[in-house]
């Protein structure tokens, strides 16, 4: 792994370069954001000069589409079933057929000031695993900068729950450390090395036989999560090069968080399920597991900067000269929907926490600079990797609005006489008969959506009239994939293009109704 | 169970594609308007054309050329007759039950959707007549109280919507209450030592029409791009917008647009006024009655009676009512 030993290999923005480097990564940082603009651009400048061809573009776009939307859903139905499968697979009969004693799970559970009710249902649900516990280490990863209060839930948690695991142990994150973001990065990698030192040496336990798990504090995992993730490693080609990446499930307080909430969140899930039927894309996300081994050569999570999630990833793509991937599980976690106490608060957090999803364009100047310098990666990996995440990065943010918005544009800026051609009328309505089609596609969603969701609380009532609005609830989706994903996906690489780097991770509140 | 196989995606990419290259140049030529026409067992790709129908009035028959075509909504009551043999007029008439049908003779052209706009008045429109004075129980009479005030032999009405109607009819600034109108001149004071001397700007599209004192003009109504005036008992409707967003009711076919439309009516017309909400239907007041009559020149005018008694004048009140005066009857009409 020699290109991690590299200058550049731990960059977080273009500020840690200099002369020419720092020149050159300021491009690459500006380059979704143009991409993105210009296609706004050029879609207006077309639309009042050549409203014909702006016309004709949006047409056999919404046809593009529409075809997109076909091949997605093939996608996430086939993900649908094969997570089913997987969730009635006897994980635990298929590793006892493979030596797996010597592996140790290392759970790394990172927080900040949730609710020690949230941060206990998460241990509870480790507690709970199909799995022999003893072979499990659970850290505990609070922040100094919480205060007392976090201390003292960590302390308390562990005295309780220690004899369940192989060990337990509470780390706390220091305030304030030199070159640090605030964020979860540095406070899982500080643990991360803390449980290395603390637990692993200690034990004499093989790096190469410890998996670590960086969960979100509300990761309530399924009870055959690590046998799943135990036997993919061991029958892995070569488990020190992968990624293991669950199916997030948002649904932990999926009846208690509002309409436009569970749309947003069961979004984010079908575009997991999708992601994990195209190997070739899929980058790890939110809660995720991989090697101790791979992790520590790395020198773990990124402290620098907000997407430490993906761009771990990244780091090891690098570090292996483009030989590394991720193995889907196509096995869910599940964590919470945003839910605050009011619905506009609730409103204001979906936007942000996916304005720091959307911030993981960050790693589009990080892998272009990168694959510029490692010279060992093969020509054609760099571009495939380059394109896909650019495609990926410029279609959530162009798409939507170009589908919704955009197509009356050369109707509105075309002129008189382009509104007297027959073109001019044909296109809303060709527009929405596409568009009619395309969202004939939600009804897979909405029968995928209600079968993975959890029980309703039996004291609610009213219970049809929940299942009716459960159904009625994606006619948002228009709305959703504009405000929350175009949206923040243009602020967030616009923020970049122009330098003005989101500099603290913002930690998305943890609130449940019923705690 | 194994991911997706790369083979299975591959399949289904490239079927995808290949739909995709075959149907958006098909989706394509049918949004320009080709379509594939039989004749005589030889198909052949031709450009049509189409007619774009608005219309105010829900659940009316469309009828193109004698056959019925469609009827349009409640909602979308607008109309596109597509797929239209073009460098051909076709005649268009739409019908609905209690409303005077439209119909037009209008071109198609290759590509090109024609525009039209329907007027179809009610057959019977409701009329309510506002009396002078109030009975003792409040409905409306033409017999004024033993109280009633005698102004020169005359009992002075005591409704104040009758009373606020002759102010309207009477006064001298009548055509100031129809929503079409505003200020023709700005006026320009200017102080000199204790003098003050006023100057009349006029605006440009006047000196550009030769118009000097725009005051003298006949029945003048402007509204934001279009005046209109009466000259020698016919209506002059004179575009005064960018040439670019000039009306379809100007042109007489593509390209070709005339800035002014003239009505010239077999009868000499005594007063206009445009139809509440649309600046291309006149209402259009001659000896014979009220009508409203398109501006919109290609093929025959649709002209419509409103009211076909003769009356002595009209106008459009606030709220966009229409009301009628006969003699010292005031009449609002409902339309």
């Amino acid at each position: 792994m020699d290109y991690s030993k590299s200058p550049y290999f731990h960059i977080a923005d273009a500020r840690d370069l200099k002369g020419r480097d720092r020149f050159i990564y300021r491009i690459f940082e500006m380059v979704p954001g143009l991409l993105t603009w210009g296609t706004f651009a050029l879609i207006i400048l077309l639309s009042i000069f050549h409203p014909l061809w702006a016309a004709l573009f949006i047409i056999a776009f919404d046809f593009y589409w529409l075809l997109k939307t076909i091949h997605l859903s093939f996608h996430h139905y086939y993900n649908w079933r094969r997570m089913k499968h997987n969730i009635k697979t006897d994980w635990q009969a298929m590793i006892d057929n493979l030596k797996h004693e010597h592996l140790y799970h290392l759970v790394i559970l990172p927080f900040y000031k949730e609710d020690e009710f949230v941060i206990e249902q998460t241990i509870k649900s480790l507690v709970g695993a199909k799995y022999k516990t003893s072979k499990m280490l659970i850290v505990l990863a609070a922040e100094e900068r919480a205060g007392e209060y976090a201390v003292e839930v960590s302390e308390r948690l562990t005295k309780k729950y220690a004899h369940n695991f192989g060990e337990m142990i509470t780390t706390v994150h220091p305030a304030g450390l030199v070159g640090e973001i605030v964020g979860k990065g540095p406070n899982i990698s500080y643990s991360a090395e803390e449980a290395r030192v603390q637990i692993l040496d200690k034990r004499k336990i093989p790096y190469e036989d410890v998996i670590v798990s960086a969960f979100d504090i509300d990761t309530i995992i399924w009870s055959g999560y690590f046998a799943c993730l135990t036997w993919h490693f061991l029958t892995a080609e070569n488990p020190f090069k992968v990624s293991f990446q669950p199916v997030p499930l948002y649904n932990n307080n999926i009846w208690e968080a509002p309409a436009i909430s569970r749309v947003a969140a069961m979004t984010s899930t079908f575009w997991q399920m999708i992601q994990q039927e195209r190997i070739e894309k899929l980058v790890t996300f939110s809660s995720h597991s991989l090697s101790f081994k791979s992790l520590y050569e790395v020198g773990y999570w990124q402290k620098n900067m907000i997407s430490d999630d993906s761009r771990i990833f990244w780091n090891l793509y690098l570090a292996n000269d483009g030989d590394y991937g991720v193995v889907p599980l196509s096995y869910p976690v599940s964590m919470d929907a945003n839910l605050a106490p009011s619905f506009f608060k609730t409103f204001g957090n979906i936007y942000k926490q996916h304005l720091r999803w959307m911030w993981g364009v960050e790693n589009i100047p990080y892998i272009m600079f990168n694959f510029m310098k490692n010279k060992k990666i093969p020509l054609k990996k760099k571009i495939q990797q380059t394109v896909t995440q650019l495609e990926g990065f410029w279609s959530l943010a162009t798409n939507p609005i170009m589908i919704l918005v955009l197509g009356w544009l050369p109707i509105i800026l075309g002129g008189a006489a382009f509104r007297d051609t027959v073109l001019s009328y044909n296109l809303p309505n060709i527009t929405r008969d596409l568009m009619t089609i395309t969202t004939t596609g939600l009804i897979l969603s909405a029968v995928i959506a209600a079968s993975m969701l959890p029980p309703m609380p039996k004291e609610y009532k009213q219970r049809k009239r929940r299942w009716v609005v459960m159904v009625l609830q994606w006619i948002f989706v228009p709305f959703t994939i504009i405000i929350f994903g175009s949206l923040p996906g243009i602020d967030a690489q616009t923020r970049l293009m122009f330098g003005r780097y989101i500099g603290a991770f913002w930690n998305t509140p943890k609130y449940r109704k019923n705690n | 169970m194994r991911p997706l196989p790369n083979k299975t995606r591959s399949i289904s990419l490239i079927i995808l594609l290949v739909i995709f290259l075959l149907i958006t140049p098909i989706l394509i030529s049918y949004s320009l308007g080709y379509r594939i026409s039989d004749i005589n067992d030889v198909f052949t790709l031709e450009k049509t054309g189409g007619i774009y129908v608005h219309s105010n009035i829900s659940n009316t028959e469309v009828y193109l050329d004698g056959e019925f075509n469609k009827t349009n909504g409640v909602l979308l009551r607008n109309t596109l007759i597509q797929n239209l043999k073009p460098e051909m007029n076709h005649v268009i008439e739409v019908h609905k039950a209690g409303y005077q049908s439209w119909i037009k003779i209008l071109p198609v052209y290759s590509s090109l959707v024609t525009e039209g706009r329907v007027l179809m008045m009610p057959k019977e429109i409701p009329q309510r007549e506002i009396y002078p004075f109030a009975n003792v129980d409040g409905a409306g009479t033409t017999t004024p109280s033993a109280k009633a005030k005698i102004v020169r032999g005359k009992p002075v009405p005591t409704d104040e919507e009758y009373k606020n109607l002759m102010t309207l009819f009477e006064g001298k600034d009548i055509y100031a209450t129809s929503t079409q109108t505003k200020v023709i001149t700005n006026l320009n004071t200017t102080a000199v030592a204790t003098t003050s001397v006023t100057t009349k700007e006029l605006p440009e599209y006047f000196v550009a029409l030769g118009i000097k004192d725009p005051e003298k003009l006949e029945n003048l109504i402007q509204n934001a791009e279009e005046i209109s005036w009466l000259d020698s008992g016919n209506i002059i409707l004179n575009w005064v917008g960018k040439n670019v967003e000039i009306p379809y009711y100007y042109c007489l076919e593509p390209e070709n647009c005339r800035e002014r439309i003239t009505l010239d009516w077999q009868d000499t017309i005594k007063k206009f006024d445009f139809l509440p909400g649309r600046n291309d239907i006149f209402l259009v007041l001659v000896n014979s009655g009220l009508y409203a009559v398109e501006a919109d020149g290609r093929s025959d005018r649709n002209t419509q009676p409103v009211y076909t008694k003769k009356i002595d004048d009209f106008l459009i009140g606030p709220n966009n009512k229409i009301f009628i005066r006969e003699g010292d009857k005031f009449f609002e009409l409902t339309i």
